[in-house]
């Protein structure tokens, strides 16, 4: 009887003992970060985007969540502006705002003990709204696309819960504007943006 | 005094047994409150997963395929140098939609957001006096200052446009 309860008690001990090491460091894993950044967008290609503006800039914030060992999650918001350079293909309209929603995964790479780099992979959302010049209400578009990237990450104190972080990404823009020219079509949906950000980022 | 003894003996194999079951519960009390710990600093971590994936569900928006670009492309042949001061636009509705100069060559290029109905390419004081495109359906307006475009037509190429 006394064995058969030191057996059990070794049993439940054992499983005890594995999955506290398991759980452990699932969640020792698990980390968050929050990010305000300011960024530059280029867009690249031939597009009414790269005709019609020169840059994008935009301010916002950002967080990111590690849940496993050295991948995660993370999302950004940034809201962005640009003045138009030439408005002939862009129509009857004033310089837009744009709300930008980055998607992500994240692989961390730790390369000294304060400096790091991420890689990205996700999806992007767009929506730009400019004003009529009559002030006759906003024109919206634009839609989604993939986007990539890097980030390089530099640990500014020893505690290690701030950081500066500077990225680049590319990011395709997808609206679905149409035109009985495919080529039109594909002018005014299709695009490529180059995007630069600084952030400083916060770990808890 | 045997009797004693051998009672004695019951008993402490019984306090023995009973120690092991009070160690066993005191460790199994103790995985609870260790779960419980464990939940705690989950219970901060879960939800902050859970509300990255309910704003990613809440943006997944699609466009509807209801915004077209017109765009209108073509030359004009005109006389007066004052006909390169004026700006051209795309009307829908009296809704300006578009608008530029065109080159001193006469070329030109207007694009702008449309949706539906019947829009016009309008000029401010130059009268047409012709034009010549593949697109069917465009006709000058009554009082000459404009063309009519179909509704659904998005791309215009006019070879050539003279104004007065």
């Amino acid at each position: 009887m006394i064995k058969k309860s030191i057996l059990f008690f070794f049993v439940i001990f054992s499983i005890f003992v594995s999955s506290q090491r398991r759980k452990q460091s699932w969640t020792d894993d698990v980390r968050s970060s929050i990010d305000p950044h300011v960024k530059i967008m280029l867009p690249l290609g031939d597009n009414f985007l790269k005709d019609s503006f020169s840059y994008f800039y935009g301010f916002g914030i950002g967080g990111n969540l590690n849940l496993y060992k050295n991948f995660g999650i993370g999302v950004e918001y940034t809201y962005f502006l640009a003045n138009v350079k030439n408005g002939d293909k862009f129509g009857y309209l004033g310089a837009p705002s744009m709300n930008n929603f980055d998607w992500y995964v994240f692989h961390k790479n730790k390369i000294t003990e304060e400096f790091f780099v991420e890689e990205i992979a996700g999806y992007s959302t767009y929506r730009m709204k400019s004003p009529y010049l009559d002030n006759s209400g906003k024109f919206s578009e634009g839609n989604g696309g993939l986007t990539f990237g890097a980030k390089a990450i530099y640990t500014i104190d020893n505690e290690g819960f701030q950081q500066v972080v500077f990225g680049t990404k590319l990011n395709f823009y997808n609206a679905r504007i149409g035109n009985q020219n495919p080529d039109i079509a594909d002018y005014y949906s299709k695009a490529l943006f180059l995007n630069f950000s600084l952030a400083y980022r916060y770990n808890f | 005094m045997k009797a004693i003894n051998a009672k004695s003996d019951s008993e402490k194999i019984r306090n023995r047994y009973l120690l092991t079951k009070i160690l066993f519960f005191k460790k199994i009390s103790f995985n609870f409150t260790f779960l419980n710990y464990e939940l705690l600093k989950l219970n901060f971590k879960i939800p902050a997963i859970f509300c990255v994936l309910f704003l990613l569900f809440l943006q997944c928006k699609d466009d509807d395929a209801s915004i077209f670009r017109a765009y209108v492309e073509g030359k004009f042949t005109y006389s007066d140098g004052k006909f390169l001061e004026q700006p051209i636009h795309l009307v829908v509705d009296k809704k300006i939609i578009a608008a530029s100069f065109p080159k001193e060559s006469g070329s030109f290029v207007l694009a702008g957001p449309y949706e539906k109905g019947i829009y016009r390419l309008q000029l401010k004081d130059f009268k047409i006096q012709s034009f010549s495109t593949d697109t069917k359906g465009c006709k000058i307006s009554s009082d000459s200052l404009s063309i009519e475009i179909l509704d659904g037509v998005t791309y215009v190429i006019f070879n050539n446009i003279t104004v007065k």
